[in-house]
């Protein structure tokens, strides 16, 4: 920096001579002036000559009567010179300066040539083209994030629930804690929980991946222009798009994104949609009941799962702006479109690895915090009589409080007290959904172990061999993101004892139409309010006012939205 | 080449048109924003492509998206026919 120093000299900047003799004026007395002293008095002068009106009421406000005297002579002087467009002469001025400065510095042809960029431009915001070409990209995104890593998460889950917990089970009987509540805690408690989540870490890696790449290589501001017409249906523009292409991920940031539009209305009717926008914490639950359920189809069902959110967000959009915000119109839609990169790997990895790693640490505090507590409450019980870690699920002080909320899901089709149980957890963080879905329904077999379990040496082989599998697994997936599928032969449903347990609660709870609870059960977790931390952000930006909003109003929605699919479900004979 | 004297709208001008911006017919909110931004008289710019909602707009090395009211409110010449 210091050598800059010996530059700046050589090309002086000023205003034209009628507004710089009003800048020395004006400066001059808000030099004077204690209560402005904040700010530097040239910038001052020049951003109020511009019309800076935050600026101006503050000096209406502050500055005393003489200031304000002194400010309108000087504009009313301008103003006979160049009439209404003193602040653009004045941004032409400094544009006229930094144009001097390239041209000195710079050579290059009278007429720009047309980019690659522009070229690409042709076809990928052809207006359209434009849209298909964006769900092509969303629906590789999709694909990616559910086929390919998949494989994945099979290995982490079979590898935590398999030789991890078996390994500090006996690591526990070594030091003579086994056997106890303890064990109960750390294996039950803390490994089901956590490691159930940690087991997709996979999912977010790809999804991660997908993200960094469209927003390193610039497509993700081509989608905000090609979304535009589209966003308009919501009430909003193209610039909305990029907190709600964010929400995809996690709500919190795109909650904090909103802050780069240009009105309240437009960051508070934002915020609002943006839960509705599916964050990835709720891809495990639906990678786990699609699964279950739809084993052939999940990757269709979840892409089905996004839309709906889309589209609930339309629907959302449209009545807000009519009810709550009245006749306040749209700020204006600029933007500017970064030139296409060829992203490179270091900064995509390093993309992936922050975000994935705050999950992991949300997974380390608030999922852990939830996970101790469902666990207290599945240990402590609260009818019959069991001992405290040692009483069955369906006595639990867990047990008592899901029953009692319950009844609120009976007529969507979940009202079993284990799915209402973990829809509250998924209050917490919607992620914890599958924690606890997992505690209540394979922590009640935890005992039945086998009789003999695989040595040290047979796990390190089976946790390797396992990896192996999962990568050839994945690689065969890659071909059929575009339609041509190699392992027609693995129609394998996850057939593990949480899948049947699932599949049992949900046939009782809606008297045998289990597929049509599953999917209300799914829609549910689509649409219903967002987890506290997005709670916390939303009353951080909007207020209290707005936050309850929003948690009221994402509740009644899901819940209506579930009631129309279990019902209409079971009219088809689902 | 065709030197129009008249300005007109750049929402009307087509693809690949060279126009100079003249003026711009808005609120001064809007013009200081839009004159920050680098629309500012003189400048040449043409239109890269149309959403059906927006222009994308070359103003030099920058590209920018534009809604269409926006794109009514900018006053231009066109330089020279393009290609397309």
């Amino acid at each position: 920096m210091t050598t800059m120093a010996g530059f700046a000299p050589q090309i002086p900047f000023s205003y034209p001579a009628p507004v710089e003799r009003e800048i020395a004026q004006l400066a001059a007395l808000f030099a004077q002036t204690p209560a402005l002293a904040v700010y530097p008095a040239r910038w001052l002068a020049i951003q109020v000559l511009e019309g800076d009106e935050a600026l101006l009421a503050e000096i209406e406000a502050h500055g005393g009567s003489a200031v304000v005297a002194a400010l309108n002579d000087s504009l009313e002087r301008l103003r006979a010179v160049y009439g209404d467009e003193l602040d653009i002469v004045m941004v032409d001025q400094r544009y006229r300066f930094v144009h001097e400065v390239a041209t000195r510095a710079v050579t290059r042809p009278a007429t720009p040539p047309a980019t690659l960029s522009d070229r690409i431009d042709r076809i990928v915001t052809h207006r359209w083209f434009g849209i298909p070409i964006f769900l092509a990209v969303m629906w590789v995104v999709f694909k990616l994030t559910t086929d390919v890593a998949a494989p994945f998460v099979d290995w982490l889950d079979s590898v935590v629930s398999g030789p991890l917990s078996r390994g500090v089970s006996a690591l526990l009987g070594m030091v003579g804690a086994g056997g106890g509540w303890f064990e109960s805690l750390l294996i039950d408690g803390v490994i089901a929980g956590v490691g159930g989540v940690l087991a997709f870490v996979p999912v977010l890696l790809s999804l991660y991946f997908a993200l960094a790449l469209l927003e390193d290589s610039g497509y993700m501001a081509r989608a905000a222009f090609v979304m535009d017409r589209v966003m308009r249906l919501f009430g909003l523009h193209g610039k909305s798009f990029l907190p709600m292409i964010v929400g995809f991920g996690c709500s919190v940031p795109a909650i904090y994104a909103t802050r780069t539009l240009d009105s309240r209305r437009d960051r508070i009717l934002t915020g609002l949609l943006v839960p509705f926008m599916s964050c990835s914490a709720r891809l495990p639950v639906y990678v786990l009941i699609a699964m279950i359920f739809f084993p052939a189809y999940a990757g269709q069902v979840i892409f089905g799962l996004y839309l709906t959110g889309i589209v609930v967000a339309v629907g959302v959009g449209a009545l807000a702006r009519r009810t709550l915000f009245g006749r306040q119109p749209p700020t204006p839609f600029v933007l500017e479109l970064p030139p296409y990169r060829l992203p490179t790997l270091r900064h995509i990895w390093r993309q992936m690895w922050e975000r994935t790693a705050a999950f992991v640490r949300k997974a380390g505090t608030v999922i852990l915090a939830t996970s101790v507590v469902v666990w207290l409450l599945l240990a402590i019980p609260a009818r019959g009589d069991g001992q405290f870690a040692a009483t069955p699920v369906d006595q639990s002080a867990f047990a008592t409080l899901a029953h009692a909320v319950a009844p609120v899901f009976a007529p969507l089709g979940f009202g079993n007290w284990e799915s209402s149980g973990a829809l509250v957890t998924g209050l917490i963080a919607k992620e914890v959904v599958v924690g606890t879905l997992t505690q209540v329904y394979v922590g009640e077999d935890a005992v039945a172990e086998p009789a003999a379990p695989p040595s040290l040496g047979e796990d390190v082989v089976a946790i390797v061999t396992g990896f192996g599998a999962a990568i050839g697994d994945a690689l065969r997936a890659l071909p059929g993101i575009i339609g041509i599928n190699l392992s027609a032969v693995e129609a394998e449903p996850v057939a593990d004892e949480l899948a049947t347990a699932i599949q049992a609660g949900l046939a009782a709870s809606s008297n045998g139409h289990a597929t049509a609870a599953a999917l209300a059960l799914l829609v549910f977790v689509l649409l219903y309010t967002p987890c506290v931390a997005t709670l916390a952000a939303s009353r951080h930006e909007f207020g209290l006012r707005w936050m309850l909003t929003s948690l009221l109003g994402q509740f009644a929605i899901a819940w209506l939205a579930a009631l129309i699919v279990f019902q209409g479900g079971c009219m088809i004979g689902m | 080449m065709k030197q129009t004297s008249h300005p007109i709208p750049l929402r009307f001008v087509n693809h690949g048109v060279r126009a100079k911006l003249v003026g711009i017919q808005s609120s001064q909110r809007i013009s200081r924003r839009l004159s920050e931004l680098g629309f500012v008289p003189g400048i040449e710019l043409s239109v890269v492509a149309d959403s059906g909602s927006a222009l994308m707009i070359a103003l030099g090395d920058t590209r920018m998206a534009l809604e269409y009211p926006l794109a009514h409110a900018l006053l231009v010449t066109v330089v020279e026919q393009g290609a397309c």
